[in-house]
Formats: C-alpha cells, structure tokens, sequence
C-alpha cells in the first residue's frame, strides 16, 4: 500500500515538473533550470503564466476528485459527482451577469468574475438543498432531483440572461468544458486552502463515512449525527468545488471517476481513498491540461474535452470489470 | 551650460511620449513610447493597422487571421505564454465575446487596447484613436475625415432617390434549408444594418434588434417582406455561385422579388461583418448594387 | 429502572396510523421476541425505539431517559441496532465494517485504533463464529456469515441493550441455526435484546417475553409461556395452529395445514 502510494505521489511530481517544461512556447530544460536561480526572458512566462497553471490543474484534480469521493460515499451512490447540487450553472449564471455588468458599467467588473460565480454557485446550492429539506432531514433522493432541477433552471436562466441582455456571450460554452488558460497567482490561494482544508476534514471523519456508506440506520445507531454529517459535507464541498469551478469553469468527469480510481487501487477505506484520490486527480487533471495546451498549439482544447476522451473509456472499462465492487 | 541643457533634455524627454488615452471597454491606458511590437488579437485589429499602413509592426496575430505572422492561437481564449513570448509592447484586441481576455493581460502587465465599433462614425473613431496611440495621430484624422467625406458623398446621392425607389434589402447570412429554419440577420445597431441604409437600402430588418443587432428571422417574415435585394454571405471564396443557385431554388423564396429578378449579391463573411475601414467602401458597392451607377 | 419503556406510543408514516397504543417495558436481561404479520409495524417499532423515528404521540425511554433527549452518540453507547440486511456500497472488508461499531467509542475526527480496539474487534468475531473473516470482502461471505458480521458489528459497539429487526430473514436453515445460537449466548452474557422476529419458533425457543402486533396494535405481552396460546396465535395471523411438545419438553407450534 505504502509503496502504491509513492509511486503515485512520485508521478504526481513528475506530472507537475512535466507541465512546467511543456506548454505552446518551446523553452529548453537547461532554459527551465536556469530561471530558477536567474532571471531570464522566459522568467515571467515559467513563473507568472505555467508554475501557477501547473499548480492550480493539480489543485482542481484533487479538489474535485476528493468532493467526489466524499459525495459518493455519503450519498451511498456511485454515479454522483461535485456538481451534484447544481452549482456549475449558478456559477455560469454568476458568469454570464459579471460579464453583463462589465459591458454595460464598467469594464473592472471583470474582475469580478470569480467572486459572482463563486457567489451563485454556492446560492444555486444553497437553494438545492433547501428544496430537498424534508422535516429537519436531506433525504438523498430528494437532494439528487433537486440538483437535477436547479441545474436546469439556472442553465435555462443564463439562456434568457443571454437573450433579454441582447449582448453577445458566446464564449459561455466555454464554461461547459473548462478550461486554465489565463491562471495566474491569484487564482491559488482560496482553491488551495479550501482543497486541503476539505481533504483534511473529510479524511478525518473517514471512519464515519465508511459507516454512512454501510446506510443511513447503521450510521445512525452507531452514534453518527448524520444530518449534521451531510450537511457539513454539502456546504464544505461545494465550496470547494464552487472555489476551482469559479476559475476554471466546468471540468467534468474528474470528481466522478478518480474516486472509482483510487479506490481499485488503494481500497474503499475513505480514510484512505480521500487522500488517494486527491493524489490520483492532481496528476490527472495535471496531464488533461498538458495535452489540452500542446496538442494543438497555439490553439488550446478546453479541458474538460480532454478529460471526457480521458475519462469515457476508463468509466467504460471500469464498468464492465464491476463485479458487486463499484 | 552644460547643466542648463541636461536639465532643458530631461524635462523634455518627459514630454517625448507618454499617450494616456480611453479605449472602447472605458479603459485608461497609458503607453510610454509608440509601440513598435503589436499583437492583432482579433483579424480586425489587423485590418485597422493595415489601414494606417502599420504592418511592420505587427508581431502576431490569432490563428484566424489572413495576415502572415507568428500564430498566437484563437480569439478565445487567448494564449497568454505565446503572447508573452513574443513581447509586445501593445495587444489589440475587441469586445463582445473577447472582452473577458482583457484581464488576463492586465494581470501580466502587458499593455493591450480594446476596440469594439460597431457603427461607421465608431470605426471612425477607432481610427483616430490608434492614431493617437501610434503616433501618427494627424495622418489618422486625415484618412477618418476622407473616409468621413467619401461615404457622406454616397449617402447624399443615397438620400436623394425618392422614399417611393428605395429598395427593400434583405441581408441574410445563412442559406435556408431542411436544417437551417432561421435566419441570422443585421437588424438596428448592426454594422451592415448602418451600411444597408447608408446605401439608401430599406433594411427590412431595420425595425428589430437583438445582441449586438443581431437576431434571427424565421422564412415566413422574409417572404411577407418581399425584399428587391438579397444580400447573402459565404464563408468560402468561390461559392458564391452556388449560394445565389441555392437560394434560387430554395421554393420557399421562389416568388420573392430579389429571386425573381436575379438581385442575389453574395460576399465572403470578412468583407462584411469586420468593423473595420476598409469594409465602409461597402456603401459605394451597396448603392451601386441598389441604383446602378447613378 | 426499565432498560426500555414505551408508553402509549402513536406514529403513523402518512394518512393511516402504522402504530398505536403501545406500551410495554423491559427489564434488563429480557429477551423479547416482537411477532406479527407482515406489515405490521415491527421495523417501525425497531426504529422508534432506536430514536430513528419520532412518536407522533407517546414516550419512549432508554434506561429511564426519553429516547429524544439522548445525543446520537451517548444512545450509541448504550443501543445498537442491527438492520435486516447489511448492503454496503463498496466491498469493505469485515474489519472495516466492524470497526464502524467503534465509532460512539472514539474521537470524531481521526479516529485510530488501539489494541484494545483491535481486540474488541476480534471477540466480537469470535463471538459470532466469524473469525476467520477480519480480512475478507463481506461481498465474498454467504448470506449467513454476513448476518453473523452484521451482529458482530453491534457487539463491538459494546452496548447493553441490542435491537434485531427479523435475524433470520432469508437465510437457510441451517445459518438460522447458527444466528440462533449466537444470540442465545448474547442473552446469556447478559444484554437486553428486542427482536423482530418472522419465525413463530425461533422466538419461543429463544425470548422469555413475546409482544404480538397486528396492524399496528399490541395483541397481547408477556412471558411467552403465557402470550403464545392457539388462541393468541389464530387472534394475530387468522389462522389456526396447533401447540405440540417436543421431545425435551419444549413446545413447537405447527400451523394445521388441515
């Protein structure tokens, strides 16, 4: 098991050294090694442009990766994943009205657009959770639908955003498949502390996921506060996810299948599936954005592109290997 | 003396050029010097400095462009390393769709400008303010008050035709088929709406807007309309016999007038819908087109 | 001090009432065996008296405490439960799965295991027969010695009072056998049982008290020479049975196929 683990984290490091030295502009290692002690022409492109790219596709992968898991488990359901509550069309709703208000205000508001994305992903989430609130619980049936409907809703209300504001907001389909271009240092900070702060707590109550994973009863009677459980987990991973979603768009596939990765290989223990599957989606998400820069360069692919041909066949695989292990 | 003169140099050299100047997004920009290094993040940005006679300050341009130079990618979202690597002095790059771009190049200091016309006196004024930024900035009001001159020209002779002559003109930008039920056309606030009716055509979308002026109209309106001229787009050169055929036989279109009498005019995609200088000699082509060489 | 005392308890999941007017206490020790037809609210007794459900009327006390003002994790250390059937969604091993009944017992967050836990965990094994199974997947193990795991998870919870809704559910005869044996000796080290039972036997030979329920109403309670008569029994499930004694003294009821 110890040794898996190295493995992967040695990958990961590989994958985050790789990402450094490739990208659309050609800059030779000896170039790579020499901006790290002096200032160089390709200084501001390595430390500026790809170091925090790198850094925030690993961050992305395992933030995602790990809500996911977490998700799953306390949802008792294999095919859930981070935009569960319908947090990924608040955020392009929050998207579309920042880019609104910068063409008809001010263009600063721009800026903005991680903040009111991140706002309207959490009320998109916040609201799914209130329609499921069945007397003092979430039942998980009634949670699923309701992420189903407020998903549908607030895509339906970007679409009339879009027509009544008579602007052109083309590029919204760019958020449907996400994409790291243009991340810069201040893009780490909240994905980072939130991320590590989620795969912390989560890993934590693992044993008590485990048990949320054996059913809600044996959960219960064996001294498991579940609503308050879930309800930590929700607000807690939707803000993750609404913090990487807010600056990267929406990148699918990732939360659903690393989780299902990183438990063939390294167990169904949450207490070590969590902090496996944030390995395993760092260095996943980590290669997606390498390809999705140097495939077809200078054009970059959005890379929740790359990640569905990545993750399509893996879930494919994964299903037809399925016994009554998921 | 000698320190009477270096001081007279310095303060001078402080007045040299520093240009502060507003661009299209309300943005205030501030160049030291004239910048010698351009990126054109959009073909339109290229068109403007081919214009202005600029070109040999190009660096790069966007995968889209017909202009020979380093390929720095799409429009959307922008290549920042390319970019970077290339160490422009100033990117050029519009609005609508492309505007959210613009904070990425903040973000990495690099000076970048903004243009979004999408009217004739509004390319007008794009031309006058790159002129202000490259320094050229009496040549630039010349040429902007000449092309000012020269579509007014047009427009009075347009102005002239009685109400009762105008042409009905129809400008649509997709061929009706069994798959293409709408039709994405220019109404109020477009470019070519503007250029139509510069051009003494009656725009029959002239009464609708939608983003940007563009909207979409269904068949039934097209042919309630009756239009004279059909004005269609390709995005290909030499197809443009295939659309007027196209459109010929397309039954529903049949009765139409502009079908009938064989006024099809078809043009490439980039001649009409960049709003650019070159693209305002449209209206002498669109009055010829309407009333003959009158 | 009663372990479970129930009073006048009214609760109905929608428009039809599922239970009413029960009330019954256990002292400790006690074996209690519930019996009744399907759909009659046995489950639903289970999971009130485990503070899962709230009585829409009615009290519910654990060892003289109302059930509702326990926090989940005090009640956990004195009430396990064990469900009719155990499906985890992913293929845990045994050990994973008992470890979860240790929860009550340990910190809440990063909880790790001490010897004394890994032996608590091996007894409770051992006390259902089950312990050559620590490291398998419960996926892997038969119907029976799933059931066996599942009780054992219980027992590592270490609590004096454990509910079973129906342990022989669907299982051959001879892992009710096994299943049987094991809670005989839990009764016997001394824990208060209350369980759902389907099989009229199984009860009578293991509880020394019987509840009847029938449409949700109490048919009778109390030791289960008095409770299980013919007439209670064609009363509860409208059929006719017959008592017959065994050959050591013990009575078997067999329905009169006739």
């Amino acid at each position: 098991m110890a040794k898996k683990f190295l493995i992967a984290s040695v990958l990961l490091l590989s994958a985050l050294l790789l990402g450094i030295c490739l990208g659309s502009v050609h800059i030779p290692i000896a170039e790579v090694l020499r901006s790290i002690v002096e200032k160089t022409r390709w200084s501001q492109i390595l430390w500026n442009v790809r170091f925090p790219r790198v850094l925030l596709s690993v961050i992305a992968g395992a933030g995602l990766s790990v809500v996911g898991n977490a998700f799953q488990g306390l949802l008792k359901n294999p095919l859930v994943d981070p935009y569960l509550l319908g947090i990924s069309s608040g955020a392009s709703f929050g998207a579309v009205v920042a880019i609104f208000l910068a063409e008809v205000l001010n263009a600063s508001f721009l800026r903005e657009v991680p903040t009111l994305t991140f706002v309207f992903g959490i009320v998109a989430a916040l609201l799914a959770l209130i329609l499921a609130r069945r007397q003092n619980t979430v039942p998980v049936t009634e949670l699923i639908l309701s992420g189903v409907l407020i998903n549908i809703l607030f895509s339906a209300a970007t679409v009339l955003f879009v027509m009544l504001a008579k602007r052109n907001i083309t590029h919204v389909y760019m958020w449907l498949f996400g994409t790291f271009s243009g991340t810069g240092w201040r893009d780490i900070p909240v994905p980072l502390l939130s991320v590590a702060g989620f795969t912390i707590l989560t890993s934590g109550l693992g044993m008590r996921l485990n048990a949320m994973s054996l059913g809600e009863t044996e959960a219960m009677t064996s001294g498991v506060e579940v609503e308050r459980l879930k309800m930590l987990v929700y607000i807690t991973g939707t803000f993750t996810t609404a913090a990487i979603v807010s600056r990267t768009g929406m990148i699918g596939f990732v939360g659903l299948i690393v989780p299902h990765m990183a438990r063939r290989i390294f167990g169904n223990d949450h207490r070590i599936s969590i902090p496996t599957s944030a390995v395993l989606g760092g260095l996943l998400l980590c290669m997606c954005d390498v390809i999705s820069r140097t495939a077809l360069s200078p054009s970059e692919i959005p890379v929740g592109v790359i990640t569905a041909f990545v993750g399509a066949p893996v879930m494919f695989v994964l299903l037809r290997r399925s016994g009554r292990s998921v | 003396m000698k320190k009477l003169l270096l001081l007279v140099v310095l303060m001078l050299s402080v007045f040299a050029f520093t240009v502060t100047f507003v661009d299209d997004a309300g943005r205030i920009v501030s160049l030291e010097r004239s910048p010698e290094r351009v990126i054109c993040a959009a073909p339109a940005a290229t068109k403007f400095l081919e214009y202005l006679g600029l070109t040999d300050r190009i660096v790069g341009v966007t995968n889209w462009d017909t202009f020979e130079s380093e390929r720095i990618g799409d429009l959307y979202p922008l290549n920042m390393e390319k970019i970077l690597s290339l160490n422009p002095d100033l990117v050029i790059l519009f609005g609508g769709f492309q505007l959210p771009e613009v904070t990425k190049l903040e973000e990495m200091n690099i000076p970048s400008l903004v243009l979004n016309a999408n009217s004739v006196k509004g390319v007008l004024d794009d031309l006058v303010l790159l002129g202000v930024v490259f320094d050229i900035g009496k040549k630039a009001k010349e040429r902007a008050q000449k092309l000012e001159q020269y579509y007014l020209e047009i427009a009075k002779k347009a102005y002239n035709i009685p109400y009762s002559e105008r042409v009905r003109v129809a400008f649509i930008s997709d061929v009706p088929g069994p798959d293409v039920k709408e039709i994405w056309t220019g109404g109020q606030g477009s470019f070519i709406n503007e250029l139509i009716t510069l051009a003494g055509g009656v725009n029959i979308a002239s009464g609708l807007t939608g983003p940007n002026g563009y909207l979409p109209l269904s068949i039934e309106y097209i042919v309630s309309q009756d239009p004279d001229i059909i004005i269609a787009t390709t995005y290909s050169y030499g197809t443009e016999q295939q659309i007027v055929e196209k459109l010929k036989e397309y039954a529903p279109f049949s009765d139409i007038k502009a079908v009938k009498n064989s006024r099809i005019y078809v043009f490439h995609v980039d001649e009409v819908s960049l709003p650019v200088p070159q693209t305002i000699s449209l209206v002498e082509r669109f009055y010829n087109i309407f009333y003959g060489e009158k | 001090m009663f372990d479970v005392e129930v009073q006048n308890l009214l609760f109905s999941y929608s428009k039809e009432i599922t239970l009413k007017d029960i009330s019954f206490a256990t002292d400790p020790g006690d074996f209690v065996g519930i019996l009744g037809p399907n759909g009659s609210g046995k489950t639903t007794l289970l999971k009130l008296i485990a503070g899962i459900l709230k009585p829409d009327k009615g009290v519910i006390k654990i060892k003289g405490k109302r059930v509702d003002s326990f926090k989940r994790r005090d009640l956990a250390r004195i009430l396990g439960f064990v469900t009719q059937e155990l499906s985890p969604l992913f293929s845990f091993t045994v050990h994973r799965i008992i470890e979860t009944g240790l929860i009550p017992h340990k910190p809440r967050l990063f909880p790790s295991l001490t010897e004394s836990d890994e032996n608590r965990i091996k007894v409770a094994l051992q006390n259902t027969g089950s312990e050559s199974f620590l490291k398998r997947s419960f996926h892997t193990l038969s119907a029976g010695e799933q059931r066996r795991v599942s009780i054992a998870r219980v027992l590592a919870q270490n609590t004096p009072i454990i509910l079973v809704d129906e342990p022989m559910a669907h299982l051959d005869p001879g892992h009710v056998v096994s299943i049987s044996r094991v809670l005989k000796k839990l009764s016997a080290d001394g824990k208060t049982i209350i369980a759902a039972f389907h099989d009229i036997n199984a009860a009578f030979s293991l509880c020394n008290k019987i509840l009847f329920l029938k449409k949700g109403e109490m048919y009778g309670y109390g030791s289960a020479e008095e409770i299980l008569t013919e007439v209670n029994l064609e009363r509860v499930y409208e059929a006719q049975f017959q008592l017959i004694k065994g050959s050591d003294s013990h009575f078997f009821v067999v329905p009169k196929f006739h």
